[in-house]
């Protein structure tokens, strides 16, 4: 008997406590999530860390939050955590904004940054949702997201707004879903009770990280079982991007574009509106400003004339089906951007990504008066 | 079996509880996360 009732009340313990506790290092000194506290490194971030972070930026003189989501190119890979591209966003746009940099490395617009965006439709604060895709992949299938943990913690917990496509996937998951699937679903299940997630990423982060991987080993030797607020944003600066200019395998960089490109039609990347129209809600999509992007012009400009049309045209007929999803806006904004802008086939350079917030700051700023949170 | 020997059992049995729900709720974060490390590529 005393040895159940020791187990109920250590795990009562340990639930309320996952359900305090906050990294206050992470949430007020936030810029993003870097390799070091992301999936890659073992790391994956709860719904009420991106709830946290957003409350921090809340304090202060109210704002619009723009808030970024999708993937590594909007993450800021490439890019030194001091000139990452939406601190840019964030001066172009001035104090009547936040701006806030929920993309991840392997993200969509649909499994981590929305979380927050949907958080604050919800609580009716005004709020911008910005998020990048390719012409393969705009919002990803659920199974396929290194993410999708945090986003059964998300709707477990009430923060995702409701939308029967999305709502009957993720109720279901748990006991009808594929497994990669069902094991996310129980877990979060579990975990909106016992808050083991919480709790664990939060002594991971302050105290003593438990996770051993590969990628914080071969680095940090000992470090690896530090806490992570210790392990820095590793990202380069421009002139050690540039000493590394050439060391890249451009003719694998060329056959990896060319085969995303021609493999448009590749069941991988699953139905491209479809999966879009399920995992967004039309509430969220009336407030996003969905961006395309395209390939470093270095290996676009390698293409044949036939494969430079078809691309072309996938993409005239990608931004086509955002729009009839109901998204804000949708836009092509790297379209005059040169090789210096990139940093590899894909990720922008700091000069690239000054320009990329300096092309979307005016978006951003109509979207705020057409949807009236500005004069 | 005298009353003190009595309540250290309880006391320790207690305690071995919470030690095993440290252990399990370390386990169920331990079980949630990827199986297979996710391999980020850049290109």
């Amino acid at each position: 008997m005393p040895f159940f009732i020791g187990l109920g009340v250590g795990l009562a313990a340990l639930s309320w406590l996952g359900a305090t506790v906050e990294s206050t290092r992470l949430t007020h000194n936030f810029v993003r999530f870097h390799q070091h506290v992301d999936a890659e490194s073992g790391y994956v971030p709860t719904a009420r860390q991106i709830r946290s972070i957003v409350d921090a930026q809340a304090e202060g003189p109210p704002a619009v939050f723009v808030v970024v989501g999708g993937t590594s190119v909007f993450q800021g890979a490439g890019q030194h955590e001091s000139l990452i591209w939406t601190k840019f966003l964030q001066q172009n746009l001035g104090a009547r904004f936040r701006v806030v940099n929920l993309a991840q490395r392997g993200g969509r617009a649909s499994d981590f940054g929305n979380i927050a965006a949907e958080f604050l439709i919800k609580q009716k604060r005004p709020v911008i949702f910005v998020a990048d895709g390719s012409t393969n992949v705009f919002a990803s299938r659920l199974e396929a997201s290194p993410y999708r943990q945090t986003i059964f913690d998300a709707w477990y917990r009430g923060y995702l707004l409701p939308w029967p496509p999305r709502d009957r996937l993720l109720s279901n998951a748990a006991w009808y879903g594929p497994d990669a699937l069902q094991a996310s679903a129980l877990g979060a299940m579990l975990n909106s009770y016992l808050n083991f997630n919480d709790f664990w990423n939060y002594a991971g982060y302050e105290y003593v990280n438990l996770n051993w991987n590969a990628l914080l080993g071969a680095r940090f030797g000992r470090r690896s079982f530090g806490p992570r607020a210790d392990l820095g944003d590793p990202e380069l600066m421009p002139e050690q991007y540039a000493a590394r200019q050439g060391s890249q395998d451009r003719n694998r960089v060329m056959q990896l574009i060319r085969s995303a490109v021609e493999g448009l039609t590749d069941p991988r990347w699953g139905p491209y509106k479809e999966s879009a129209d399920q995992m967004i809600p039309p509430r969220l999509r009336a407030v996003t400003l969905a961006v395309l992007r395209l390939e470093n012009p270095y290996y676009r400009d390698q293409f044949e004339p036939a494969e430079t049309e078809a691309y072309r045209a996938r993409i005239e007929d990608r931004m086509r089906q955002l729009q009839e999803l109901g998204f804000n806006r949708v836009i092509l904004p790297t379209k005059e951007f040169t090789e210096a802008d990139y940093v590899d086939g894909v990720h922008l350079s700091v000069i690239g990504g000054q320009k990329l917030a300096a092309e979307m700051a005016p978006v951003i700023r109509a979207m705020a008066t057409q949807l009236g949170y500005l004069p | 079996m005298t009353a003190a020997s009595t309540i250290g059992r309880w006391i320790l049995s207690a305690i071995a509880g919470i030690l095993t729900a440290v252990i399990l709720h370390y386990m169920l974060y331990r079980i949630g996360l990827p199986l297979k490390p996710f391999i980020y590529v850049a290109f």
